[in-house]
């Protein structure tokens, strides 16, 4: 016999109130341990995908838009912007790379974008197999394309026009051929399908001419899809009027950050945004949300040390004969204290093991949620903060026993035993 | 001769002024004693500064050569489980615990282990061996009775003190309960000291003080 097994048989002979205790405990520990690691899943998806852009560069609108679709790919675009243009701004000398995207297709809800090798390379990107694309319609797709769409090499597929599985109609006149498959990076690589931006011109120009004007107003719904409805159909071959999507830039030098956002958003049609900022945005709108959760979680923690406070206050009234009894079998009085301090800090370990397993659970069901939704994988299993947790648990477990276990302690045994 | 207990002007004054003043106790080792006195006279108080869970205002209690009277408190809970064990009145046990649970909790406290074995072997004696992992509460009264000896006996004390343990006994089980404590207590060797007002168990002892 020990002190814990003691504990736990005091715990296990109130089933009732030590319930109780336990299911508040685990309440308030599940959600905030729940807040965490989604906050961290969340976050390192973020930074990591947007590690060395420093703009965005895209068509007006919401700046938020732009950076969730031009790196994220999760919103929809904000519109396209003219190649010309686009080409015109990577040759700033403050500029070290510009990756230029045109997307507006998808396999299977997976983002098919046309870019250049400097995409695949930014992101640390290898070839599992295969080789990465050097003709129009070659395609090369991420891991987690392969794994979920069991495309191999050489398989080809058509592109289903829109950002949304099965909304658009597909492409089966251009199908893309498989010639390389990436190997897994963690990154927005890993869903996305790579292609040249000529296959995405190509795809569209041939577009709009097999459906005519008819099928403009179409077109023009879909915010990937700006094909300027003044142009006529023959003139999509000229290199002039060709559109992209976005453009991925890394600044030479700290100059860039002050220069060029205001260059492109006063003298051009076309607007940067900067990632950090638009992220450090996001934060703080979902910011308010998180903190209220994480309050209502620590008010719940707070609420559940009162009652463990009070559920060993009262069950040491009750047993007050037992404790002076085990003072006259030898007990003394500091074996009494630690007993009670034990139990308190039980029921926080018993309570702190099952937040961790429900925050755990509620991590594994939003991951999938998350995965069919976006294609994110947020699931992150353990962090820094589960010791920080298990600390916190503790503590509040000595501190809820702290006074009951002085009571304990200083138990008068000839006047509780004469009474 | 060697003397287990020992006690040399026992005075005790309660805050509300109250006093008692105790007769000198001599008892010889193995030897039994019985204290009388009619109610309020100050029987437990005695029986609570023999088991050093009370101070005296004066005077010494020296059990098997150790005045426990300057023992320092941890000390003294050490000495006690150690020494003396108590049989009371009202057998009370740890609610939480089963009935062999609430027998090795004693070792336990007392830092000491003492083997599954023998304790299932005192059960055994004591009539208590198919109960051994029963709740406390659901015991009978002799039951408890019994186990609250068996309890007092485990850690082998040279002291055992019982605090009324016959008064609610009809005269069957109080005679049954007296054989029962003595014959325990002659198997381990200790000295058993009853503090009773139950005037039937005047003709089972040699030693006898009167308050």
């Amino acid at each position: 016999m020990n002190l814990f097994q003691l504990a736990f048989k005091q715990i296990k002979s109130k089933p009732l109130s030590s319930i109780l205790n336990i299911l508040l405990f685990t309440s308030g520990i599940a959600i905030i341990s729940l807040l965490l690691l989604l906050r961290d899943g969340f976050e390192e998806q973020m930074e990591r995908n947007a590690k060395g852009v420093d703009l965005v560069v895209g068509a007006k609108g919401s700046p938020l838009q732009l950076i969730l679709s031009g790196i994220y790919h999760v919103d929809y675009p904000t519109g396209n912007i003219s190649y010309k243009e686009a080409l015109k701004l990577s040759g700033n000398p403050l500029i070290k790379e510009a990756i230029p995207q045109a997307f507006g297709d998808n396999y299977e809800g997976y983002r098919i974008v046309g870019t250049t090798e400097e995409y695949v390379k930014h992101y640390n990107g290898e070839l599992s197999e295969g080789r990465l694309w050097n003709k129009a319609f070659d395609a090369v797709i991420g891991a987690k394309v392969a794994r979920q769409t069991g495309l191999q090499i050489n398989d080809t597929f058509a592109g289903v026009h829109g950002l949304i599985e099965g909304a658009g109609h597909s492409h089966d006149d251009n199908k893309y051929r498989v010639t390389g498959i990436l190997s897994e990076t963690g990154t927005v690589l890993d869903q996305l399908v790579l292609t040249s931006i000529e296959s995405v011109w190509e795809i569209h120009s041939h577009h709009e001419h097999d459906h005519g004007e008819s099928e403009e107003h179409d077109h023009e719904h879909e915010a990937g899809h700006h094909h300027d409805s003044e142009e006529h159909d023959h003139e999509h071959d000229h290199e002039a009027d060709r559109e992209i999507t976005s453009l991925l830039i890394s600044y030479k030098n700290p100059m860039g950050a002050i220069t060029l956002p205001r260059m492109i958003n006063q003298s051009t049609n076309m607007q940067a945004a900067s990632p950090a900022q638009e992220i450090n945005r996001l934060y703080s709108l979902l910011g308010v949300g998180i903190e209220t959760l994480n309050l209502i979680a620590l008010f719940i923690i707070l609420i559940s040390a009162f009652s463990i406070f009070i559920s060993l206050l009262n069950s040491l009234k009750e047993r007050k004969y037992e404790l002076a009894l085990m003072r006259v079998m030898g007990g003394s009085s500091l074996r009494l204290f630690s007993m009670v301090i034990i139990e308190g800090i039980s029921y926080a370990v018993i309570g702190y093991l099952g937040g961790f397993l429900f925050s755990r659970t509620g991590m594994w069901l939003l991951s999938i949620y998350a995965e069919n939704n976006f294609h994110y994988d947020l699931s992150q299993w353990i962090s820094l903060w589960d010791i920080y947790l298990l600390s916190l648990s503790l503590l509040i477990g000595i501190l809820a026993a702290f006074i009951p276990a002085l009571k304990a302690m200083k138990t008068d045994i000839s006047k509780t035993l004469s009474e | 001769m060697e003397y287990v207990l020992v006690t040399r002007g026992l005075i005790f004054s309660y805050e509300n002024g109250t006093s008692f003043d105790f007769p000198d106790i001599d008892c010889e080792k193995g030897r039994h004693l019985l204290i009388m006195g009619p109610s309020g006279c100050g029987k437990t108080t005695l029986l609570h500064l023999l088991a050093g869970l009370l101070n005296p205002s004066s005077g010494s209690v020296t059990i098997a050569g150790t005045d426990i009277t300057k023992l320092h408190e941890s000390l003294l809970d050490k000495y006690r489980g150690k020494e003396i064990g108590v049989v009371f009145q009202k057998p009370h046990f740890v609610q939480a615990l089963s009935v062999i649970d609430n027998i090795r909790l004693v070792p336990y406290l007392n830092h000491k282990t003492i083997s599954d074995q023998t304790i299932k072997d005192i059960l055994q004696r004591l009539n208590l061996a198919d109960k051994c992992d029963e709740r406390v509460n659901r015991l009978s009264e002799g039951e408890k009775q019994r186990l609250s000896i068996a309890r007092a006996m485990i850690n082998n004390p040279v002291l055992i003190l019982a605090d009324e343990p016959t008064s609610s006994l009809d005269d069957n089980n109080c005679e049954e309960s007296l054989k029962l404590l003595k014959s325990q207590a002659e198997i381990t060797g200790a000295s058993l000291i009853i503090v009773t007002h139950d005037k039937r168990l005047l003709g089972h002892f040699q030693n006898i003080i009167t308050l």
